[in-house]
C-alpha cells in the first residue's frame, strides 16, 4: 500500500514537472481539459456586449471584377469582385475586424483549442478577414486542384510561407505574438489576399452581411474598441459596459467620417 | 530499507524522462558583450555600406543593388536550414557570409577569421529582438542522406515537378518564365524573378544537391518562393530533375566559330538552321560605364551560333527572357534620363514603352593588329557596324556607330527573324559575306564581335543594356575535297612515270648490256 502511495506521488509529481517544464503549444491530453474547465470558470462573470454596426458615408466605389486566369476562372461560373472594399446591401460596411484594443489590464485567456479554418477555394481566400488568439492553431486548407502558396506578412510575428499544391493539402500553423492585422498573400495569384487579427484574448469580431459585429461575454469595464477595414484604415472609440450590460457602438467610414 | 529505495529510483526515472521540452527550450545564444563589440566593428568596416549603419539595408550602395541589401531589422532571412516561420541558425547566417551570393552584390568574406564571422553573426542577431524572444531557438531540418543522381530519378522527378506546379513561377523547361513570374514582389513590394534552373550557378543558396533540397524544403523568406512538404520518396527526385537541367559552371566561350554550309541559308527555318550542338555561350553585364546606365540587367548570358554559305553569313542568337516583350519600341541610340537613385527605383516597374531587343556590333573595318574599336558602339577612328533588330518588329535595322552618342542609320543590308518560345528568345540576323565598302566575311578570318540586349521589362533602351566585352568571330574555311584523294591521284601519277622511266632504262640498258656482258663471259 504504501509502495503504492509512492508511485502514485512519482507519478502526479512526475506530471505536474512535465506540465510546468512544456512551453506551451504542444498541449497534451491531460492540459485539455483544465483548459476548458478555465474558460468556463471565467465566463461566469463575463456577461457585457458591445454591437454595433458599421455605416459607410460618401460615395461606394463600384466593385471590380478580379483579373484572374484561365485555370482559376474554370473553377467557379460567377464572376468574382475585388474584396478591398465590400459593401452590404444595406448600405453598411462588411469585413471590418473589430476588437478590443485596450481595457482587459492583465487577464490572461485561454488558447482555444479549437483551430480557425482558413480556406483557399475558387482562388479566393475565405474568410477574407478574420481573427485568431495567439497560440490558436490556423488550419489552412487547401480546396482548389492546383498551386497556391500561402504566405503570410506579419511585422511582429514571423512571416511564414507555405506552397500546397494539391486539393485536399493541409497546413497548420500559428501566432505566438498580438498584431493586427497579419497580411496574408498568394505569390502565384496576386489578386489574392486576406486579413488576420492576432490577439491574446478573444474580444474580436467581424462585420458580416448586414453590416454588424458583437463582441461578447466580455468582463464589465472600460474599454478602447478599435475598427479596422483594409481601405479605409482605422477608428476607435471608448466604451463603457456593466454587468449584463449591451452597449451598441457603431462606426462610421467613408468620406466625411469623423 | 528496500522500498524507499525504489521509490526514489521511480521518482528519478520520471525526472530524467520529462525535460525533453525543457531542452528545448533552451536560452538563445546571443554572444557576449565583448563579442557583438568586436563584431561591430567587423560590421561598419565591412557590412555597413550596403547593410547600413543599423542593419536597415539602406546603406549608400543600396539604390545599385537588385536584390536589394538584406534589412536585418526585418529578421527575415532568405537562406535558412530551419522551417517556414523561423529564423535561421547562426550556422546559417555564417554560411551566407562565407559564401556570399553570386549574382547579387554580396561577395564571399573568405578571409575572415571563424571567430570573426561568428562575433559577426553575434552583432546582426542584435538587429532585430526575434532573436532574443520566444523565436529565438531554432532547429535545423533534418535532411536525410542523398541517395547517388540517376536519370531515372530525374526522370521521376520531372512528374514532381509537374505535380506540384513548380512551373507556376519556373516555367514548364524551368527558365524563369512562369504565368506567375511577371508579377512576383518580394516581402519590400521589389519585383523579383523566380530562379532559372537551367543556371545553377546562379542559384544564391548553392549549387549542390543537399543545397536544392534544402531550397524547396525550407522556402525562401522574404521571397514567393514557399517551403514544399514534398513525399519523402520524392523529394530526391525532384532534386535530382532540377539538378539534370544545368551544370555547376557555366562553359562560357571563347569565340563563336561560323561553320560552312552547303546550302543556300534560308531564314525562315530559324533555329533548327544551326544544328543542336550547343553554341557559345557569352556572359551578359549591365552598361555601367556611360550614362544610361543598367545596374541590374534582365539577361544574364547568349547563346551564339554561326553559319555561312557562299554568299551569306547568318548569326544565332538566343537567350532566355522571363516574359518576351513585343510593344514598344527600341533603339541602341534611345535616350536614357540621367541617373539619379529615384530614377533608378521607378525604372524597376515594367512602363510597357520598350520593347526587347538585340544587336551585334562588328568592326566596320577589319582592324589592324590588335586594336579593335571602342566596345560601347565605337570611337570617331573606329566605327562599329551595329545589327539591330527591336523585336516588336520582327525586322533587323542597320545602324554605324561611332561612340554612343553618335549613332545613325547606315546603308549595310542584314535581316533578322525572330521567336519567342518556351522562355526563350532566338534572334537569327543574316547579312552578305561581301560588301565593296563595309566588312567582308572572308574564310579563315577573325572578326571582333560583341553583343548588346535589352529587355523590355526592365525598360531597357539605348545605353540601358546588357553588354558583351569583344569575342572573335572566326569563319573556318569552308571544307574543301579531302587532301587524300588528290595525293593519292599525283602519288599515282609519280609512280607510273617513275615506273615507265625505270622500265624505259632498263629495257635500254638490257639491250645494250647483255651482249656486252655476253661478250665479256
Amino acid at each position: 500500500m504504501k509502495y503504492f502511495i509512492g508511485v502514485l506521488s512519482a507519478l502526479m509529481m512526475g506530471s505536474l514537472i512535465g506540465c510546468g517544464g512544456g512551453g506551451g503549444e504542444q498541449s497534451s491530453a491531460e492540459m485539455k481539459k483544465p483548459a476548458a474547465q478555465e474558460s468556463m470558470a471565467m465566463s461566469a462573470d463575463m456577461t457585457a456586449t458591445i454591437t454595433g454596426t458599421i455605416h459607410f458615408n460618401g460615395q461606394a466605389p463600384q466593385p471590380r471584377p478580379l483579373n484572374q486566369d484561365r485555370e482559376c476562372l474554370a473553377l467557379h461560373e460567377d464572376q468574382f469582385f475585388n474584396e478591398d472594399v465590400v459593401m452590404n446591401a444595406n448600405g453598411t460596411l462588411k469585413n471590418v475586424f473589430v476588437y478590443v484594443k485596450s481595457g482587459l489590464g492583465d487577464r490572461k485567456f485561454p488558447t482555444p483549442l479549437e483551430p480557425v479554418e482558413f480556406d483557399q477555394h475558387g482562388c479566393k481566400y475565405t474568410p477574407h478577414v478574420f481573427g485568431i488568439q495567439t497560440g490558436q492553431t490556423l488550419k489552412i486548407l487547401n480546396s482548389d486542384p492546383l498551386l497556391h502558396n500561402i504566405h503570410a506578412l506579419p511585422k511582429t510575428n514571423r512571416p511564414f510561407n507555405f506552397g500546397m499544391p494539391k486539393q485536399g493539402d493541409v497546413r497548420e500553423q500559428s501566432f505566438k505574438v498580438p498584431e493586427v492585422m497579419v497580411r496574408i498573400k498568394c505569390d502565384v495569384h496576386p489578386w489574392m489576399g486576406a486579413y488576420c487579427g492576432v490577439l491574446d484574448h478573444p474580444y474580436f469580431s467581424v462585420s458580416d452581411d448586414d453590416g454588424t459585429f458583437s463582441i461578447e461575454n466580455l468582463p464589465p469595464g472600460e474599454y478602447v474598441i478599435e475598427a479596422w477595414h483594409e481601405t479605409y484604415g482605422t477608428m476607435t472609440q471608448t466604451i463603457s459596459v456593466g454587468d449584463k450590460e449591451t452597449k451598441v457602438a457603431d462606426f462610421t467610414f467613408g468620406k466625411s467620417a469623423s | 530499507m528496500r522500498k524507499p529505495r525504489s521509490i526514489g529510483i521511480i521518482v528519478g526515472l520520471f525526472l530524467i524522462s520529462i525535460p525533453s521540452q525543457r531542452l528545448l527550450s533552451q536560452e538563445p545564444d546571443l554572444g557576449t558583450e565583448a563579442q557583438r563589440e568586436a563584431g561591430k566593428k567587423i560590421y561598419l568596416e565591412k557590412c555597413s555600406q550596403c547593410h547600413g549603419e543599423h542593419g536597415d539595408g539602406s546603406g549608400e550602395a543600396k539604390a545599385f543593388l537588385r536584390p536589394a541589401p538584406r534589412n536585418f531589422t526585418s529578421g527575415i532571412f532568405k537562406f535558412r536550414s530551419t522551417a517556414s516561420g523561423e529564423l535561421p541558425t547562426d550556422a546559417d547566417l555564417k554560411r551566407s557570409i562565407r559564401e556570399g551570393m553570386p549574382y547579387t552584390g554580396m561577395p564571399a568574406w573568405r578571409d575572415l577569421t571563424n571567430e570573426e564571422v561568428a562575433n559577426l553573426v553575434y552583432f546582426i542577431k542584435t538587429f532585430n529582438d526575434y532573436f532574443s524572444g520566444p523565436y529565438g531557438v531554432v532547429e535545423p531540418i533534418k535532411i536525410p542522406d542523398p541517395p547517388s543522381f540517376s536519370d531515372e530519378s530525374a526522370k521521376r522527378g520531372r512528374q514532381v515537378f509537374l505535380d506540384n506546379q513548380c512551373f507556376d513561377c519556373h516555367g514548364n523547361l524551368g527558365r524563369g518564365n512562369g504565368k506567375s513570374a511577371p508579377t512576383l514582389k518580394d516581402q519590400w513590394g521589389y519585383p523579383i524573378r523566380p530562379a532559372d534552373l537551367t543556371k545553377r550557378w546562379t542559384f544564391r543558396n548553392g549549387i549542390s544537391r543537399r543545397d536544392i533540397y534544402r531550397t524547396f524544403t525550407t522556402g525562401l523568406d522574404g521571397s514567393p518562393m514557399p517551403s514544399y512538404s514534398i513525399e519523402p520518396e520524392n523529394q530526391w527526385a525532384l532534386v535530382d530533375y532540377v539538378y539534370s537541367l544545368s551544370r555547376d559552371e557555366p562553359n562560357y566561350a571563347t569565340m563563336v566559330v561560323a561553320q560552312a554550309v552547303q546550302e543556300e541559308i534560308d531564314l525562315s527555318k530559324g533555329r533548327s538552321l544551326f544544328g543542336d550542338e550547343e553554341g557559345s555561350l557569352v556572359p551578359v553585364v549591365g552598361q555601367v560605364i556611360e550614362p544610361g546606365r543598367a545596374f541590374h540587367p534582365g539577361v544574364n548570358a547568349i547563346e551564339v551560333k554561326a553559319i555561312y554559305d557562299a554568299d551569306e553569313i547568318a548569326v544565332m542568337l538566343s537567350w532566355h527572357d522571363m516574359t518576351a516583350e513585343k510593344t514598344g519600341e527600341n533603339s541602341p541610340a534611345l535616350a536614357v534620363p540621367k541617373f539619379s537613385p529615384e530614377m533608378l527605383a521607378k525604372d524597376t516597374v515594367y512602363s510597357g514603352q520598350y520593347s526587347d531587343a538585340v544587336a551585334i556590333q562588328l568592326p566596320s573595318k577589319i582592324p589592324q593588329g590588335q586594336k579593335k574599336p571602342y566596345f560601347l558602339f565605337g570611337d570617331k577612328s573606329n566605327p562599329v557596324d551595329i545589327w539591330f533588330a527591336d523585336l516588336a518588329k520582327n525586322k533587323a535595322e542597320f545602324f554605324v556607330g561611332k561612340g554612343s552618342e553618335n549613332i545613325h542609320s547606315g546603308n549595310g543590308d542584314v535581316s533578322a527573324i525572330s521567336q519567342y518560345e518556351e522562355g526563350q528568345w532566338t534572334v537569327v540576323f543574316k547579312a552578305a559575306r561581301t560588301s565593296e565598302e563595309g566588312l567582308s566575311f572572308v574564310e579563315d578570318q577573325f572578326i571582333p564581335i560583341n553583343f548588346s540586349v535589352w529587355d523590355g521589362f526592365n525598360n531597357e533602351r539605348g545605353n540601358k543594356r546588357g553588354i558583351t566585352s569583344w569575342y572573335y568571330l572566326y569563319i573556318e574555311p569552308m571544307e574543301t575535297e579531302s587532301a587524300v584523294i588528290p595525293m593519292a591521284k599525283y602519288g599515282t601519277i609519280v609512280l607510273l612515270i617513275e615506273l615507265v622511266l625505270i622500265a624505259y632504262i632498263r629495257k635500254k640498258y638490257r639491250k645494250e648490256e647483255i651482249p656486252a656482258a655476253t661478250g665479256k663471259t
